[in-house]
Order: C-alpha cells, then structure tokens, then sequence
C-alpha cells in the first residue's frame, strides 16, 4: 500500500499493477504510474488489484498512450514533491520551470492524434478518473470548436442535426444572432 | 483476495466496451453528460457555447441547457456581439443564459437595460459579481437593482446618466461587502462648459473594500479624504477627470501614500 509522503517512496514504486486492456493485454505499470487513475487508486484501496485490473473499456492501443501519458505526469508528480520539501533555491526552481515547459511540450506533442483517438482517449480519462488527462483532451476538443459555426462543428466531428423543429424553434427566438 | 467492496472494485459500466478495430468514425454526440459540460465550460463564457456548440445537436443541445454549472459566469462582451452584427437578439440570449443558470448565476457581465436588468434581479439572486453596460437605464432603477444584492463583491457600472444623485455613495450604503468597485460616470456639457459628476464626501465605512475606480469624476479634496478614511484596506485608487492636484495639504497626501496604486487626475475644470 502507498503511503504517500512518508519516505515510502521506494516501496511504493517498486509496487506494480498490471493492467489488462479489452483486448487482453497485459500492461506492467508502477503504483505511481496507475494511482493517476482515480478509479485504480479505490481499487488498490481495496485490495483488489490480485491478478491484475481488467480495463474492459480501453484498448491496448489508447492503454498504452494512457499509460505514457501517466509515467510522465508521475515523474512530474514525484519532482514536484521533491522540490517543495527541501529545495526552495533558485536553482532548482530553474530546474523545475524547465521540467514544467518540457511537460507542457510532452502534453501539446501528446495531442497531436487523429479525432478517433481523441474520442478514446476522452472516454478513457473519464472512465480511469485521470483529472489532468481529462482536462487536456476536453480543452482540445474545446480549442477545436471556438468560433465554429454549428454546420463547421457537425462537419468536424461527424455528428448529425437531429434536432427537433421545436428545439430548432426555441434556439431561434433564444439566439436570434448565430443566425444574422 | 476477496473484495470486501464489490460497489467499488467493479469497474464503471459507463459506456459499451470499446470494440479494437472498429470504424474510425466516434459518436461524439453519445459523449457522457459531464464529459461534454467539462468541452462547454471550456468554451469560455456563454458566447461560444451559444454560437455554435450547442446547435450541433439533440445531445449536445441538451448538455449545454441542462447544467446550471456552465451558466455560473454569464459574459457578454459588447465588441463581439457588435462584431457579430446584433442588434436585436442580445436580450433574449442574456434572457436564456441567466435563466439556465437556475439562480445559481454568480457572474453577469454585459450590455444591460431596464428591461433586463429587472429581469436579473428576479433571477439571478446569487450574484457576487456584476458588470454592467448601462444602455439607458435611470440611476433609480440602477439603485434599486443593486439594493437587492448586498452580498456583491464586485461590481462595475458603464456608464451612469449624469447626474447621478451621488451613486458612489448610494452603491457603498447598499453594498458594504464590495471589494472591487468601478464606476463610469457619463459627462455633460453645459455651454461649451464640461460638467461633471461631483465627487464630495459621505462615504459610507467599506471595510472590504480593495480597488475603486472612478472614471470621469469632478474629485474634491473632502471625497479623496473620505475615500481614503473609509477604505482602510484600499490598495488600488484609480480616478479620472478633474482634480485640484496641487491643492493637496500634507494630510491628504500622506494619506494618500498609504495607497500602493494611486492615480489621481492632476488637471481641474475648476481653473
């Protein structure tokens, strides 16, 4: 069991989870790694991570960017914690500013996927409960969308008008302008 | 080991599994419900949510309507709406948006006339932040709005009809808690004289009070005194328009040392 901050860090990375995808993969990760994941860390809480975590909802292909994308915002985690109980000089905020910026480049390189694997990956972050995961993927979406006419959106994401005449009624008298 | 939770050690059913492999085509309109508040509330205030998200379809219309969360902060900047070409419909949509708030609105910020005004004061009584652009409004409609919110913490009013009946004070009596306060008086011309509105004392104590803002304001030498005596944790002072600068006496001036951002008009209209 994790017991953050009380100098069990070693024990507690040397802990591993595996995971296991939909389609039966098996994915070594540390405790640190996993415990990104809400939803893993209740499981870990309650002991029932024995003979690994089936993730029935995530593909080995989205795990496995998953999984990246924790083992670099773990590391972060650890860095940070780091910093702010013996380190407060200069110097090492230095090291810290240019560990963010490189994190900031990991999460913009991170992105860089087709809307397929966003849509997964969005769905993966809610249901594994990674807080900053789904942030990042849900500002993308929203970065997307800004400034885009409701035809440019639907176009964009493949969705199909179904409102009812009377929703399409009621938008008109409400926003008169997005039609001007 | 036996899980002595099964509630928790299950995992969420919250969508169908993903099947590998499938088309690359997603359903982005069978988004889950928060998922798709957390894109909207990222969309900025209501503009754009309103513009084009929220039209794309049934779910997503559903989505943007449903959750009083998106419509804590209602934000309207006047350049966009004029940029988009509005002229009518601004109401009704401030209408709409304050309304799926819910009550739960905190911030409004936009144009405002009496029409709508009363109508924020009907629904939106949680408010704490309120900027308003005041499209002919009456001062005493103004006051009577703010009267209703004795809670605020911020409040901005652009650009009070001249003359105002000493609405700074009238503002401090009915909203001791404010801690930001911005007024923009309008101007007025008598004769090819500029007349403004005069700034005199009878301030009320505002003890929370942090940054005041005065635009376009004749400042006498007893409203900065009583500005100053009764804000005692005012950092920020902002004013503009006329002032007798250098008629300061030392008493004035050390008090207004004590403000860390201090800009005072240093030109009067009273020669």
């Amino acid at each position: 069991m994790a017991s953050a901050g009380s100098g069990d860090e070693k024990a507690a990375a040397a802990a591993m989870i595996t995971l296991i995808s939909s389609d039966n993969e098996k994915f070594e990760v540390t405790e640190a790694t996993a415990t990104l994941s809400q939803t893993i860390r209740h499981m870990i809480e309650d002991g029932c991570t024995d003979g690994g975590v089936p993730l029935p909802n995530v593909t080995s292909k989205i795990l496995a960017r998953v999984i990246e994308y924790c083992k670099k915002h773990a590391t972060a985690a650890a860095g940070e914690e780091g910093s702010s109980s013996s380190f407060s000089d200069a110097a090492f905020l230095e090291v810290d500013r240019a560990f963010l910026e490189e994190l900031e480049e990991f999460d913009d390189a991170f992105l860089e996927v087709d809307r397929a694997t966003l849509f997964d990956l969005i769905l993966a972050a809610n249901y594994l409960d990674i807080k900053g995961l789904l942030n990042l993927t849900c500002q993308k979406v929203a970065d997307s969308v800004k400034g885009k006419t409701p035809e440019q959106i639907r176009e964009m994401y493949n969705i199909v008008n179904d409102l009812t005449p009377e929703e399409e009624a009621e938008i008109r008298r409400e926003t008169q302008w997005a039609f001007e | 080991m036996p899980c002595s939770s099964p509630r928790r050690c299950r995992p969420k059913p919250a969508h169908p599994p993903a099947s590998a492999g499938a088309a690359a085509a997603r359903d982005w309109a069978s988004l889950p419900r928060d998922v798709l508040s957390a894109i909207f509330l990222r969309l900025g205030p209501c503009r754009e949510i309103m513009r084009g998200a929220e039209f794309a379809c049934a779910a997503w219309r559903r989505a943007a309507v449903e959750d009083p969360g998106l419509w804590r902060r209602v934000d309207i900047d006047v350049f966009v709406l004029a940029a988009a070409g509005l002229r009518k419909g601004w109401r009704a949509m401030l209408r709409a948006a304050v309304d799926r708030g819910a009550g739960r609105c905190e911030h409004f910020s936009g144009p405002c006339d009496e029409e709508l005004l009363l109508y924020l004061v009907e629904r939106a009584n949680s408010l704490k932040s309120l900027h308003l652009l005041c499209l002919h409004v009456p001062n005493e409609v103004l006051n009577a709005a703010v009267k209703k919110y004795p809670h605020l913490e911020d409040l901005e009013l652009k650009f009070v009809r001249f003359p105002s009946d000493n609405m700074l004070i009238s503002v401090c009596q009915a909203c001791p808690r404010l801690k930001k306060l911005n007024l923009y008086f309008s101007q007025c011309s008598d004769d090819g004289q500029l007349v403004l509105e005069i700034i005199k004392g009878g301030i009320p104590m505002m003890s929370e009070l942090l940054s005041l803002e005065l635009f376009l304001c004749d400042l006498t030498n007893e409203g900065l005194t009583s500005i100053l005596d009764n804000c005692p944790l005012l950092e920020s002072l902002y004013i503009t328009g006329s002032f007798d600068y250098y008629g300061m006496d030392e008493e004035l001036q050390a008090k207004c040392s004590r403000v860390k951002n201090l800009t005072l008009p240093i030109y009067s209209i009273n020669g």
